[in-house]
Formats: structure tokens, C-alpha cells, sequence
């Protein structure tokens, strides 16, 4: 049986490879919420909703699969000809579930604790997303960023379906052969450019990362870039004052304009040099990617921007 | 729009051919003008005499379809633009055309800033530009720099399907088809462009068709908002929050059960108006031949399904507007242009009066006592109107308006189906 997308392992890249591009101008043919509140993050990090631990304490465990399981529902859903394909996989779950529970007792006794202390650190109030990756590609970002803030939600958010997959089996793997940890992170299938405000609330992002955007040489395609002056307005919208957005890139001329349009935009300040040096994300920009290893191992050069979300100044507005 | 990456989008084709008339009314009651195609009918209703057409349409007309028409808050002003890329800003006392914009893409809406010193005006490819109007109401104010259109705000490669200035002046109001309605801070210095984002109006599940401003002397502002979705949708401004909503179609399926509920597509709502006073919102749904009127209650912030009007048979309304008697003005309409490119432009107009007594009464008014007669209407309708040819193409260019609007939609099934060769579910099959 080959094992690249198979349930719990991690996948390969090869089964998912997908064109360098996709259009984000083009109309979208996946499901959007309608608002943020009729989003359910609670599929995305079921150890941080409370509805998943409240039935026993050795649900915990069980929260991992109850991920799994909502997606493998939903693929059910979505394709009826393999109804009969998905309730075998739906089984196959079940008993890997339940030999899975025989061993890890004690862990996930643990972890059941643990995910206890999250909730009561949140208390009543819904976890939310603080963290977006934009254009995540194959969830290197996420991966490194998720220990180091193992309280913060964080999303990715990819337009290539089979990219979003691998994103997707990756985090379900990383869980599995982790208990406790990856719990944090998640994975979209969206057009961040159209729908960001169909997914987060006004103020809601503490960070937002822009690794590695396509470039658009073309001028005519400069609409199709991810920064420009008007998609930073609702970038802006979404961002909390004081939250900070990262752009990197290899190519000098898209690093060029991503600075200018950034530094246009009465919305947004650069971060002064010292506090950028102090800021441990900012080491991840180059090197936590794909994208940005490949460009590392070819000695390639970066071009970085980190800008915080500032109160308008009376002077532009 | 994405028209290169979407072949298969047979609206684009109607869309060329087929565009609903539309009708604007003189914050005082001066004027009533209805664009049809690319002809602009102007009827002077305080002489009750037609504006000389000739006049207004052979100096610097528009040579495609006019696509949005409005007035400046205090009348002096009257903008129309559309699918020759032309913005034209005209003179109200004199009806001539002050200036013209050249713009790189089709319009699709326009507003003038609730202080009339701006032309707001969007493109298909949903940004918002603003140009000052400044120079043209004062030539002795120093040399003549008309200034570039400079763009305001943008949203990402959709087609704004309106655009308002809120009463107050603060806000710009922006819908679009990708179900929206933006709200941005109007800016104190408009060159700078709008960056300020106030909120979203997120609840229409399909492309928003029309928004109009509701006028009070509250401290809030409100909106209305008519959607493919035929719901109509009343929003608190400030804080973008959905306050009520009406199922259009479902309450005239349940009143009048001859409308066929097994279409698999709802009609959408084609156009909406609210009343001076802010208790009567009037709409249009896609081939109800009439209208529908909600009762708004600003105190309470809700909306109550009222009555639904019907007009003669297949009077389906393409534009409609409240005067400040209460009046509604509608007009069903449509431009055709033919493969030679020879237009032909049919409307009529009726105005229904509106008494809202114990019961909400509605009469349609007698052509004879409206201010001007039948000159009116001949000014408004044409020569050579066909009133059964007007009818048939008011609702067709609706029905183009909403294909061009809505997206394609597949089911489920059909996007697995065009997965299943892919390498990531071939293995998934495998197992």
C-alpha cells in the first residue's frame, strides 16, 4: 500500500505537487463562510474547544481523530461514488483509534491535562485566531512557528487545493506522532486576497506572513500581487493595532514594491532595525519555507519587510 | 472582471446586448432623467418641458451603454458613466457637460460625495476612483486644473455593483458581487486615497445587487441592501452589523403560491429605494411584474414585509426612486444593441403614489396629473416606444444583469469528479 497521503504518516511532497500558480482573480469553487461567526475553528483546533473535552478526560486523544474524522465525513459528503471507499477508511480509523488508546494511556492522560489547563487559561471566552499565514505553501512556517507559541492559534491559508491537502495530512501526522503538541496550527483552502474578512473579525490578527509571494513580473499582472496598496487596507482591517505583518521574497523588484507599498500606506510602520533583531520570528522569514530553503541552498538573496499596524496619522488620513 | 479565465460565462454575451434603464431624480424635484442605452432623457419638472435632448446628446455623448446616473446632494450636479469608459460631469442649470473623464475601464457605479465637492466612480475591475468637482461650480477660483482621477480604495478584482456616500459624508459605501458591502472612513484628504477600513456588511450569500442610503437625523446611519440572494438586508453603518433581514421571495411565495418556488435559482432583488422619511423601502425582485414595499422602522431597527403592488402584466422595473412627496418613480426598461451596433432603446416610466394611512395604499398616478402630462412620458419613453418591447427587454436585461453577477455554481459531486485523476485521491483509493 503506498503510503503518501496514508491516515497519521507523514505525506509526500510528491503526490501533491501542484502548479507554481493559481489565479486568485478568478471566481472561487470552494465553500466560504458567510461571516466570521459562522466559521467552526473548533474542527481546525479541537483540543482548544471546549465541547471536545468535556465528555470524558480521555477524549483528549480522541480529539485528534475527531479531526480526521470531520474531514474524512466531509470528503464523504463531498464525493457520494466513494461512499463506500470512505466509511472502509472511516473503520480502518476506528480500530487504528482504538489501538492507538491501548498504548498511549498515560500520554494521553497528559495531554488530557494539558489541553484542561489551555481551556482554563482561556476560560469562557472562544479561542480565536491570532496568527495567519497567507499563501503558506507546504506549512514549513506553521511547523516552526507552533512551538514557539504553543497558546497561538494560527492558520495558514493556501488557493492550491492539493497543496492545502498536503498541508492538512502534514498537521494530522505531526499530531499523531506528537500528542499534545501541533494542536495549534491549521490549515484553509481559501483566496486570501478576496475572503480574509469572511474569516477573521476587525482587529483579530496579531501577525500576518507574506513568505515568498508569487512575484507577477508582468505589469499587467501586478493586480494578481498579494501586497499592494489597496489589499493592505484590508489587511489593515483584519490586523490588531500594533500587530505585525512579514513579507519576504527573493526576487529584489517584488521585495521593492511590497516595501513601497507598505511604506505608502498610512496604516503601516516599519518596525524599527533593534526591535527586528530582537524579534525571533523574523530569523524564521528566510529559512522556515520551502521556498525559502530552496533559495538558501541555491545562495540566494532576501529581501525582508517587517511593518506594524499603526493608528492612521492626521497628516494621511 | 476575470473574463480571460472564464470563457464559459455566457452572461458577458447578454451583458453586451442588453442594459436595464435607469432613472434619477433631483433632490428638489427639478429634474427626471432616464438613461436608456446611451441616450440621457432629461424632463424639466418645474417648466414641465423636456430638455432639449438634441442639445445634451450631440455635444459629447456617451457612444455605449450609460450604466449609473445620480445627482449631487444639492442638485447642481449630475454625473452618468458607463460602459464607454466616459465619466461626464454635467451642469443642472444649463444641462452642459462640464467635463469628461476618460477612465480605463468600464463604470460601473458612481456617487458624489455627500459635500459634492468629489465624483466618486467605480470600474469593473472594482477600484474606486475620486475626482474633484471643485473648479468646474467656480471658473473664477484660479486657473483651471481639472487634477487626475485619483484612486481611493479597491476591491480585489470585483465588480462594485454600488457605491453610496452616506448621508453625513463619513463613510463610503462599496457592495460588490462577491456577496460584501465594504465600509470605508471617507477621507479628509480624498488624494490620499481611502485606507480606512470601518467594517464589513457580511450576510447576503449571494452578489450584492443594490444599497441604498437611508436618510435620518440620528446619530446612526443606515443602509438598505437587495442581493442575488432575494433577501433585502437592513445594516447599522457605523459598526457594519446586520440588523434585519427579509426573504423577498419567500414572503410573496407564501402570499401569492402561483409564483414557482421549485426554481433552482432564487430571483434576485433588482433594485431598491427608500423614502425621504426613512419608512418605506420599495423594491424590485427579477421578474415580478411590480413592486415590493417593506415597512423600516429605524427606532426598533427593522424591516417588516408590507404589501406587494402589481403593475400591469410583465411591468417589471429596471430603476426606481422615491421624490420627496412620496412619490415612486419607476421605470421598466432596456437598450438593445445589435451585432451592426444599432441601438435600440425602449422605457417606460409610471409613478405610483403612496399613502401611508392606517393601511399602506398604493395608486398608480394618471399620466394626465403628473406635472407635465404626457410630455412626460413621451420625453422619458421615446417617440417610437414599444411598450410591450420595453417590457419584454426590462426584464431581460435584469435577468442579463444577474447572469453577469452570479458565479457558477457546482456541486459537490461535480468538483470530486474533476479531482479523481489527481495523484493525492488516486492513492487514497487505493488504500
Amino acid at each position: 500500500m503506498a503510503s503518501g497521503s496514508k491516515k497519521g504518516q507523514h505525506p509526500r511532497k510528491r503526490f501533491y505537487r501542484a502548479r507554481a500558480h493559481s489565479n486568485p482573480l478568478s471566481d472561487s469553487q470552494f465553500p466560504v463562510p458567510v461571516s466570521p461567526a459562522h466559521m467552526d475553528w473548533s474542527d481546525h483546533f479541537p483540543a482548544f474547544f471546549k465541547s471536545n473535552i468535556t465528555a470524558a478526560p480521555e477524549t483528549g486523544h480522541d480529539s485528534e481523530f475527531n479531526f480526521e474524522a470531520k474531514y474524512t465525513v466531509k470528503k464523504e459528503n463531498l464525493n457520494g461514488t466513494c461512499s463506500e471507499w470512505s466509511k472502509a477508511k472511516g473503520v480502518e480509523g476506528d480500530s487504528k483509534c482504538s489501538s492507538a488508546s491501548i498504548i498511549d494511556v498515560s500520554v494521553r492522560k497528559a495531554e488530557g491535562l494539558e489541553i484542561c489547563k489551555k481551556i482554563q487559561a482561556f476560560g469562557d471566552e472562544e479561542p480565536k485566531v491570532h496568527f495567519a499565514d497567507i499563501g503558506c505553501g507546504f506549512g514549513g512556517l506553521l511547523v516552526k512557528l507552533s512551538p514557539m507559541f504553543p497558546n497561538t492559534l494560527m492558520v495558514g491559508m493556501e488557493l492550491r487545493d492539493k497543496v492545502s491537502e498536503y498541508v492538512k495530512d502534514r498537521i494530522i501526522a505531526l499530531r499523531k506522532e506528537n500528542p499534545g503538541q501541533f494542536q495549534n496550527i491549521s490549515i484553509i483552502r481559501t483566496n486570501a486576497m478576496k475572503y480574509l474578512q469572511n474569516y477573521f473579525q476587525k482587529g483579530q490578527l496579531q501577525k500576518m506572513f507574506f513568505l515568498f509571494p508569487d512575484p507577477h513580473f508582468k505589469e499587467r499582472n501586478h493586480r494578481r500581487r498579494i501586497i499592494s496598496i489597496a489589499l493592505l487596507a484590508e489587511y489593515a482591517h483584519v490586523m490588531a493595532l500594533g500587530g505585525i505583518l512579514y513579507t519576504v521574497t527573493d526576487v529584489e523588484e517584488l521585495g521593492e514594491w511590497m516595501k513601497s507599498c507598505l511604506e505608502a500606506h498610512p496604516l503601516f510602520e516599519e518596525v524599527p532595525l533593534k526591535k527586528q533583531e530582537a524579534d525571533p520570528v523574523v530569523g524564521l522569514l528566510k529559512c522556515a519555507t520551502e521556498e525559502g530553503q530552496k533559495v538558501e541552498r541555491n545562495g540566494g538573496k532576501t529581501f525582508y519587510s517587517v511593518y506594524c499596524r499603526v493608528l492612521a496619522s492626521s497628516a494621511g488620513a | 472582471m476575470n473574463m480571460e479565465d472564464d470563457e464559459g460565462h455566457d452572461g458577458f454575451a447578454a451583458e453586451k446586448t442588453v442594459t436595464p434603464a435607469l432613472l434619477a431624480l433631483h433632490p428638489f424635484s427639478k429634474f427626471v432623467v432616464v438613461s436608456v442605452g446611451s441616450q440621457l432623457r432629461v424632463f424639466n419638472l418645474l417648466e414641465k418641458c423636456a430638455v432639449d435632448s438634441e442639445d445634451i446628446n450631440s455635444q459629447s455623448c456617451h457612444v455605449d451603454a450609460i450604466k449609473t446616473i445620480t445627482f449631487s446632494k444639492d442638485g447642481g450636479l449630475f454625473a452618468s458613466a458607463g460602459d464607454d469608459k466616459h465619466v461626464k460631469l454635467w451642469d443642472t442649470d444649463t444641462w452642459r457637460c462640464l467635463r469628461t473623464v476618460v477612465a480605463t475601464k468600464k463604470i460601473s457605479a458612481s456617487s458624489f460625495s455627500s459635500d459634492g465637492k468629489w465624483l466618486l466612480y467605480a470600474d469593473k475591475f472594482g477600484v474606486v476612483y475620486a475626482i474633484s468637482t471643485e473648479y468646474v461650480k467656480d471658473p473664477l477660483a484660479g486657473p483651471a486644473d481639472p487634477g487626475q482621477p485619483v484612486s481611493l480604495l479597491a476591491h480585489c478584482c470585483s465588480i462594485i455593483t454600488s457605491l453610496k456616500c452616506s448621508a453625513d459624508g463619513r463613510y463610503i459605501i462599496t457592495a460588490d458581487r462577491d456577496f460584501k458591502i465594504r465600509i470605508s472612513i471617507f477621507p479628509k484628504n480624498p488624494l490620499m486615497g481611502a485606507h480606512e477600513i470601518e467594517g464589513f456588511c457580511l450576510g447576503h450569500t449571494s452578489f450584492v445587487s443594490c444599497v441604498a442610503v437611508v436618510n435620518n437625523n440620528l446619530t446612526s446611519q443606515f443602509l438598505v441592501s437587495g442581493g442575488g440572494d432575494g433577501t433585502v438586508r437592513l445594516w447599522e453603518v457605523e459598526t457594519a452589523t446586520l440588523l434585519d433581514t427579509v426573504d423577498v421571495y419567500e414572503k410573496i411565495t407564501i402570499a401569492n403560491s402561483d409564483v414557482d418556488n421549485t426554481a433552482v435559482q432564487l430571483p434576485a432583488i433588482t433594485c431598491i429605494a427608500v423614502s425621504n422619511n426613512a419608512s418605506l423601502v420599495a423594491v424590485g425582485l427579477e421578474s415580478l411584474d411590480g413592486v415590493i414595499i417593506l415597512g423600516l422602522d429605524i427606532k426598533s431597527k427593522r424591516l417588516r414585509f408590507l404589501q406587494k403592488f402589481l403593475l400591469e402584466d410583465h411591468y417589471c422595473p429596471t430603476s426606481i426612486q422615491f421624490d420627496r412627496n412620496g412619490w415612486l418613480w419607476l421605470v421598466a426598461g432596456a437598450a438593445q444593441r445589435t451585432e451592426a451596433g444599432e441601438e435600440k432603446a425602449t422605457s417606460w416610466v409610471k409613478v405610483v403614489s403612496i399613502s401611508s394611512g392606517d393601511a399602506i395604499l398604493l395608486e398608480s398616478i394618471d399620466p394626465a396629473s403628473l406635472p407635465g402630462g404626457t410630455l412626460l412620458l413621451e420625453a422619458l419613453d421615446g417617440t417610437d416606444s414599444d411598450v410591450k418591447k420595453a417590457l419584454a427587454l426590462a426584464d431581460a436585461a435584469n435577468m442579463a444583469v444577474k447572469e453577469q453577477l452570479s458565479k457558477k455554481k457546482y456541486t459537490n459531486e461535480h468538483r470530486e469528479l474533476r479531482k479523481r485523476l489527481r495523484n493525492d485521491k488516486k492513492l487514497q483509493k487505493g488504500m
